[in-house]
């Protein structure tokens, strides 16, 4: 077997020491197309390229299929791929995301994203500002994007998912800026998007804060562009002039003039350190140091920047440049005696079976683990099969001669590039880089090959990597439902013939059950398969990923159970919703009657917000009771005493009509007349206010003021306890020092609630004199230790004695100071002593 | 700094709960580093303070934050500051001051108005712990979704010790069981999968109430669906694997243990939050709370700080203070010959300097003068806090309800004096009097010696009496509270008799009866639904969870509770603890009992009536006649989950779960290695003891006396720490 004729060094270019490799992909398959007609946005990550005719230039007469407005996707390769029918608005600009989602912003700006796939497009505005004044240019990062309105003013969208359109601040640009760039977030220091702007001489930089001039005096600059790692920003000017700075435009590093009368047509950076130009015959590669590269083409190239090189292609090829690493130069460079060089030659030798292999192997020993570590991996940087083959056998080879080897990194290297080799063939046409490849999860690329429809492709890889294949059924079976002509149960057999056996908890065999049927159900559901929509619903297992979905087919009581089941009060709160405002509000009331959990969080929704729509509920409810309350809480701020009156009587004649609410009835009507009681109390004790207090506190107040006759009305009038009344008058005369009138109460007849309570209160008080009189008339037993409180030592003495309590008595002689009583209590100690 | 030694072997153990706080705050430190340049915080009232306990105010300088601001009505000025980013509950109500004020911020954006400084806002919210389409939909009708965006915080499990996570949602149990709100029970249990993330899935769910089954049947739901996009997503077999440090987790809902949380806490601890209430783990002491210690102690060094600076003191109240490490779970009775112990070696430790003869010596004492010294400052605390309750306990009113609940408790009928005391109460009443652990900090102020009559402490009295008398409770009873609480606190408290009423706390007798017949007429819709069914049903489906038990076989169960699960323990020690009746003094809290239950701890089996236990008994050898000499063995892990307790828990309101969490299939590694820890024996650490609708932190102190006790670690996880003030603060119906 031969090697092919072309050796990997035949493509490297140097410049100085370092080696650029511009390696072919393709041969482009859109033979004859002419791109210059074109507006084109390529994706990174060997995305599709879009094109859109440019109407800016003339088209001959008969170049017929491409005059339509329809912006026409292809592969990398050049396959047509796809055609997005566009109903003809202007575009003022268009650029893929990772996603692979094609964003385009019209010239009123509107916003649409299409997936490739073309269809349902996403779409929002960019606001009033925008429609107005109108779009001229956009720039475009991951998921956001910035653009520019003919007055120069800049509008920014973070997230295309969550669009919220916002204003950077005014840079008071009066004329169309030379170009501009944009500095994504995650670059910033801010982590807020920037815009550099080439305006008169120099650059703006702009953010949401506000601008900063950067004071340059070499400008107009015609291109900007700033490095994948934020530090660096590359600057053109006149014909050739390429300067590079840094970020803060503090430090120039690098400047070149290239000699040409051709104008710059596009700039983007080839790894962090060099810069890739276009003109209309060649492409120039700048270094570090100011070096340049010069790569002429027959017709203008596009530049499309990755991650660790810049793809260019034209009407005819499609190739990419990038830096030979340093693995590949150790292998392939001219003369190189490196370790991995020579086993890559003992491959040769061994093939020809000479015995100048076994000479090389020995001369490596020692170094051998690096030297297969080195061709594993200059085969993951080398683009071409055959040298990838090559350079794995020979590491395949080396490794037989360890004793020690972990094969997993060749084995995984084997993997990636068979994955990758068949995402560059012509027919998927998706021209990745390793490093590209490594650097998105493998998800992502199965959702590419799906996005291309390529289901088989798709399931086979996934096996191969052992990953979880379920995202490509679903696809499939939602691509199924969109190109059947089948009815809903034969689709449904179809559906299950594959999907079944793939259920969660089924026997795994390495694939994985399906996990979300919702996604299919809702294709079925557009499509029209509201049957078999409904019966794919009932195999997802998630609750939650239900609800929207049959909401929209119209299955609101489904929807609700499933709301419910999930455990989740959010979204029971989003079928309540929806209820409320497809439904009319009566049978909005029924439908959510019939369950409580509904009814009982459409209450709370309505009393947190106050809505009035609770009081109907209620009404049509026969909610008697809950009416009542809810009057009772709305009037609860009500300062108008015949209007919360007035209210109150409503919700006491609600309240009547329920047999069981009898206490609340007689406490509201109790409230009515109370309020009436205490505004003529109001008027009659001006300056005092009563209204708000309670039964309590009005009887209080009235004693407090010394006004006892209108107190004891009050107590008739409102049948107060006679123990309460005893209580709340007591407190009140004590706190009032109203001693005789305390007597008259004490004495009027024997007191209902015993004299304990007036000797406490009079001893909470500080007034010992007067809570002495009330001991002599308490139980026999409890006068010591109540004289003892207070001090009395003698009259504790005596109730004690008289009980014959001995211990009280000595606790009376221990606390005695007055040495003559304390004598005497001894001496009845003793005699009780004695007796006893 | 702590020379002396923490006892603390926690601090090291598995698993390690302490790790969420720093996920917490780099997460928060994310979001506000997502909005450039200065920016105000505005936050919730009811979140503050749990904020303040993940970062402090100089973080939020060192991100940006420039001031901050409480959420209240009215408008907001926020000066020159152009961001202005809300932190709060998903509250509807919250949501309407907010449009309020991004409306008024936008009106005074176009009209340049001086007072917003011309700079135009950026709002900003974020949504604690979820973001809710409810919140949306509010924003919407207000005109402001636009105008802000909204992004969530997932504020979930916060460690406030090393054994105790809070979610810190306020008013759990009355969303729950009066409002019909369950979105706390989601909010849980997505703190849990967070938990399970870190730890690895609980191999068993244990549980009792509605509720309880309701977030088992969330948690299966989600492990499913974390499987099924696991494999998708490219999550980690680890992230799926069985845990090894938790054998289970235990859900008890607030509804199965009512009485509880209304009792007079008597830990120390326990009694900090009813005297003073604690908020987010302190105190506040007002500037001459300290006075009477500074005399007595002859020392003034600390309180006259506190009174120079003429403001309040805050006392943080957590386990690295090593004086209130070590008493924050005793009896109150035990409290102050422990002061005093302390004091003296803190005298001792302090003399110790005498003996320092050599350089090494006296440099040692000087390493260890530190923590000396902040130890003597924690004394003097904690000294003076001690007083101040213990004229509180020593009060008549204080002992008077203390009777009156181990009265109810002990299964009784009050007396006549203890009625009378009732007559007081009412008529006595202060509406306006300050709540602890409700109204801030009683505004700093000393705790009068006998609390005032407010409609709390009342009402705390008349569900514990509705509760405990069951049958018992007259309806002419019944009708003449109902007056007095509204003769005393105003006729906006029909509202909160409707609400105890609803949630079952407070039960008029009439309606418990016709209750009780529909219930057993209605219960369920769908008969017979297994825990396996309940998560394609769903149990809302099919029941209206309720506090009451759903076929009780006794009339009062209550009653059957107290005698079966030895609920009354005469013999406590309260010095020496060797149960957890302790810390009611006698009462064992229901909750803890039933964990007991659970782990077979012979403590249950204890009373005369459970000889038919026996059988349950004999795997664990004759500890019950030995209960001094439990050395854990046997106990701290789940055995046979629920079994042999048909008859408490059918006595018990609420579903009951037992949920055994299978490995995934998809692991097999995983598996091998699960199958291989049973085999070795390794006893799996922890147990995570779930409260759903709070806990009291007597309950906290039951269960760390179990750690002790079954050398198994029980860690706490409530939706909020409670009090009887607190637990029944939102079902009283405010005045305005």
């Amino acid at each position: 077997m031969a090697m092919p004729a072309q050796h990997p060094t035949a493509e490297w270019h140097a410049m100085q020491d370092i080696f650029y490799r511009k390696h072919r992909i393709y041969q482009m398959q859109w033979a004859g197309l002419d791109l210059s007609k074109f507006r084109v946005a390529a994706a990174s990550f060997g995305g599709p390229i879009a094109l859109l005719r440019d109407d800016r230039q003339l088209l001959e007469a008969g170049s017929a299929p491409l005059l339509d407005s329809a912006i026409h996707v292809y592969a990398a390769s050049g396959k047509s791929i796809g055609k997005i029918e566009y109903d003809g608005l202007h575009i003022a600009g268009f650029s893929w995301n990772t996603r692979e989602e094609l964003i385009c912003v019209q010239e009123d700006g509107n916003v649409r994203v299409f997936s490739l796939s073309g269809q349902e497009p996403v779409s929002f505005s960019l606001g009033p500002e925008a429609k107005e004044k109108g779009i001229v240019a956009c720039r475009f990062w991951d998921q956001g994007l910035v653009a520019m309105t003919s007055e120069y003013k800049f509008i920014y969208v973070n997230d295309i998912g969550e669009p919220k359109p916002r204003l950077l601040a005014d840079a008071h640009i009066t004329e169309m800026p030379y170009s501009w760039a944009i500095v994504p977030p995650h670059l910033t220091l801010s982590h807020h998007v920037e815009v550099l702007v080439s305006t008169g001489r120099t650059v703006l930089a702009v953010d949401a804060a506000g601008f900063q001039d950067q004071l340059l005096d070499q400008g107009p600059y015609t291109q900007i562009s700033v490095s994948p790692n934020g530090r660096l920003v590359a600057l053109c000017s006149g014909y050739g002039r390429i300067q590079v700075v840094s970020i803060d435009f503090q430090r120039s590093f690098s400047e070149f003039n290239h000699e040409t009368n051709e104008e710059l047509v596009d700039i983007v950076w080839c790894g962090n350190d060099a810069v890739v130009v276009s003109f209309a015959s060649e492409a120039v590669l700048v270094g570090p140091f100011g070096d340049a590269l010069s790569f002429p083409h027959d017709t203008p190239v596009h530049l499309v920047q990755e991650l660790d090189g810049v793809r260019m292609f034209n009407s005819s090829i499609h190739e990419f440049l990038f830096k030979v690493s340093n693995d590949s130069k150790s292998v392939f460079q001219i003369g190189s005696t490196s370790a991995s060089a020579l086993l890559f030659d003992a491959l040769d030798s061994i093939r020809t079976h000479s015995s100048r292999a076994d000479e090389i192997v020995r001369s490596i020993r020692d170094e051998m683990p690096q030297a297969v570590d080195t061709c594993i991996a200059a085969a993951g940087a080398e683009p071409i099969v055959e040298y990838q083959q090559a350079l794995l056998r020979a590491a395949s080879m080396g490794k037989s001669f360890l004793p020690i080897y972990n094969g997993d990194k060749l084995v995984d290297m084997c993997r990636s590039l068979r994955v990758i080799n068949s995402l560059v063939s012509y027919n998927v046409g998706i021209p990745v880089s390793l490093m590209q490849f490594q650097s998105l999860p493998f998800e992502e690329w199965i959702a590419r090959l799906l996005n291309r429809n390529l289901h088989q492709l798709a399931l086979r890889m996934c096996q191969y990597m052992e990953a979880p294949s379920d995202q490509v059924y679903i696809h499939w079976a939602c691509a199924k439902i969109r190109a059947s002509t089948l009815d809903d149960d034969a689709l449904y057999r179809v559906l299950r013939e594959r999907l079944d056996g793939l259920q969660p908890g089924a026997p795994s065999t390495g694939t994985c059950a399906i996990s979300s049927y919702v996604d299919v159900a809702e294709v079925a559901d557009k499509c029209g398969y509201k049957r078999l929509a409904i019966k794919l619903l009932q195999h997802e297992p998630r609750a939650a990923n239900q609800v929207p979905l049959l909401i929209s087919m119209g299955q609101e009581e489904t929807a609700m159970d499933a709301a419910i089941r999930s455990g989740d009060a959010d979204l029971v709160y989003f079928v309540i919703f929806h209820l409320f405002k497809a439904m009319p509000l009566g049978d909005f009331f029924q439908v959510i009657g019939r369950t409580s959990v509904a009814s009982r969080l459409f209450e709370k929704y309505c009393i947190e917000l106050g809505a009035p729509v609770l009081e109907d509920y209620y009404f049509q409810d026969d909610a008697f009771a809950k009416s009542a309350q809810l009057i009772l809480v709305e009037n609860l701020g009500e300062r108008d005493v015949a209007k919360l009156v007035a209210n109150l009587k409503v919700a006491l004649k609600i309240l009547n009509n329920d047999k069981s609410c009898v206490l609340e009835s007689k406490a509201m009507d109790v409230q009515i007349r109370l309020l009436q009681t205490q505004q003529q109390l109001e008027y009659d004790m001006s300056g005092e206010q009563f209204v708000g207090l309670s039964l309590n506190e009005t009887l209080a107040k009235c004693l407090a003021k010394g006004n006892y006759s209108r107190a004891s009305k009050l107590r008739n009038e409102y049948k107060v306890p006679e123990r309460r009344y005893y209580w709340v008058k007591l407190h009140a005369l004590v706190q009032r020092r109203d001693w005789a009138e305390l007597a008259r109460l004490a004495n009027a007849r024997k007191s209902p609630i015993g004299y304990r309570p007036f000797v406490d209160e009079c001893v909470a008080a500080l007034q010992y004199q007067e809570a002495a009189k009330y001991i002599q008339r308490c139980e026999p037993g409890e006068r010591a230790s109540m004289y003892l409180r207070i001090g009395f030592f003698r009259e504790a003495a005596q109730a004690a004695a008289q009980i014959k309590d001995i211990d009280m008595l000595r606790q009376i002689h221990v606390s005695v100071r007055d040495p003559s009583l304390q004598t005497d209590i001894g001496q009845q100690i003793e005699q009780l002593v004695n007796r006893s | 700094m702590q020379t002396t030694g923490k006892p603390s072997p926690e601090s090291t153990s598995e698993p390690n709960i302490l790790q969420l706080k720093e996920i917490l705050r780099d997460e928060l430190i994310r979001i506000l580093d997502s909005i450039r340049g200065s920016k105000a915080l505005v936050l919730d009232k009811e979140i503050s303070g749990a904020l303040s306990m993940i970062v402090d105010f100089g973080l939020l300088k060192e991100h940006g934050v420039e001031k901050v601001f409480l959420l209240e009505s009215g408008p907001l000025d926020t000066g020159a500051i152009k961001g202005v980013l809300y932190f709060t509950l998903p509250h509807v109500r919250k949501m309407k001051l907010i449009a309020e004020q991004v409306r008024a911020g936008l009106q005074g954006n176009i009209s340049g108005n001086s007072s917003t400084g011309g700079i135009p806002k950026e709002y900003s919210l974020q949504l604690v712990p979820r973001r809710t389409l409810l919140c949306e939909r509010v924003l919407e009708e207000e005109g402001v979704l636009g105008d802000i965006s909204i992004g969530e915080y997932h504020m979930d499990f916060i460690p406030l010790e090393d054994d105790v996570l809070s979610l810190e949602l306020p008013a759990t149990f009355k969303e729950l069981y009066l409002d019909g709100d369950f979105s706390a029970v989601q909010y849980t249990a997505r703190a849990l999968m967070r938990l399970q993330g870190l730890f690895g899935f609980f191999p068993r769910i244990v549980g009792k109430g509605d509720f309880a089954q309701i977030l088992a049947d969330s948690l299966t739901r989600m492990r499913l669906e974390l499987m099924s996009t696991g494999l998708n997503g490219g999550v980690s077999n680890n992230a799926l694997a069985m845990s090894s440090v938790f054998d289970s987790v235990v859900i008890i809902d607030r509804a199965v243990d009512l009485a509880t949380p209304l009792l007079t806490q008597l830990t120390y601890e326990g009694l900090i939050s009813e005297v003073f209430g604690i908020n987010d783990g302190s105190i506040a002491l007002g500037g001459n709370a300290n006075t009477s210690t500074a005399q007595n102690s002859g020392d003034s060094g600390g309180s006259t700080d506190a009174q120079a600076a003429g403001k309040r003191k805050r006392v943080t109240l957590n386990s690295t203070d090593t004086i209130y490490h070590e008493i924050r779970n005793l009896n109150f009775s035990s409290v102050g010959s422990l002061l005093s112990k302390l004091s003296r070696r803190l005298q001792d430790s302090y003399e110790s300097r005498h003996k320092a003869k050599t350089v090494q010596e006296i440099r040692s004492f000087v390493g260890k003068l530190g923590g000396l010294q902040s130890e003597h400052q924690s004394l003097k605390v904690h000294v003076s806090l001690a007083e101040t309750i213990l004229k509180r306990t020593q009060s008549d009113d204080f002992s008077t309800i203390l009777e009156i609940e181990q009265t109810l408790v002990g299964g009784g009928d009050l007396s006549r004096e203890q009625l009378a005391y009732f007559d007081k109460l009412f008529a006595l009443a202060d509406p306006h009097a300050p709540v602890p652990g409700v109204d801030g900090e009683l505004k700093g102020q000393i705790p009068p010696v006998t609390m005032p009559n407010s409609i709390h402490k009342v009402l705390r009295l008349l569900c514990l009496y509705s509760l405990w008398r069951g049958s018992h409770f007259k309806q002419k009873m019944y009708e003449s509270w109902y007056e007095e609480v509204i003769a005393g606190f105003g006729y906006h408290h029909i509202i909160t008799l409707a609400n105890l009423s609803k949630v079952g706390l407070l039960l008029p007798p009439s309606s418990a009866k016709s209750a009780a017949a529909s219930s057993s007429s209605a219960q369920r819709l769908t008969s017979g639904a297994s825990t396996s069914e309940t998560l394609t049903t769903g149990l809302l489906n099919s029941v209206v969870p309720s506090t009451k038990p759903r076929n009780p076989v006794h009339t009062n169960p209550l009653g059957f509770l107290r005698k079966t699960l030895n609920l009354v323990v005469s013999d406590v020690r309260e010095n020496d603890p060797d149960d957890i009746a302790f810390v009611y003094s006698g009462y064992a809290p229901i909750s803890i009992r039933l964990l007991q239950c659970l782990v077979r701890d012979p403590a249950v089996y204890a009373s005369g009536s459970s000889s038919r236990y026996s059988a349950l008994l004999r795997p664990l050898g004759d500890n019950r006649a030995r209960p001094a000499q439990r050395d854990g063995q046997n106990m701290g892990g789940m055995k046979g989950g629920w079994g042999g307790w048909d008859d408490v828990l059918s006595e018990l309101p609420g579903e009951t779960v037992d949920i055994i969490q299978s490995p995934n299939d998809h692991s097999t590694d995983t598996t091998i290695a699960d199958e291989m820890v049973r085999r070795l024996g390794e006893k799996t650490p922890a147990t995570l003891v779930v409260f759903l609708g709070g806990c009291t932190f007597t309950e906290i102190a039951a269960l760390r006396l179990l750690s002790q006790q079954h050398n198994h670690r029980y860690i706490v996880a409530t939706t909020q720490i409670i009090n009887g003030n607190t637990f029944l603060d939102p079902l009283i119906q405010r005045s305005i």
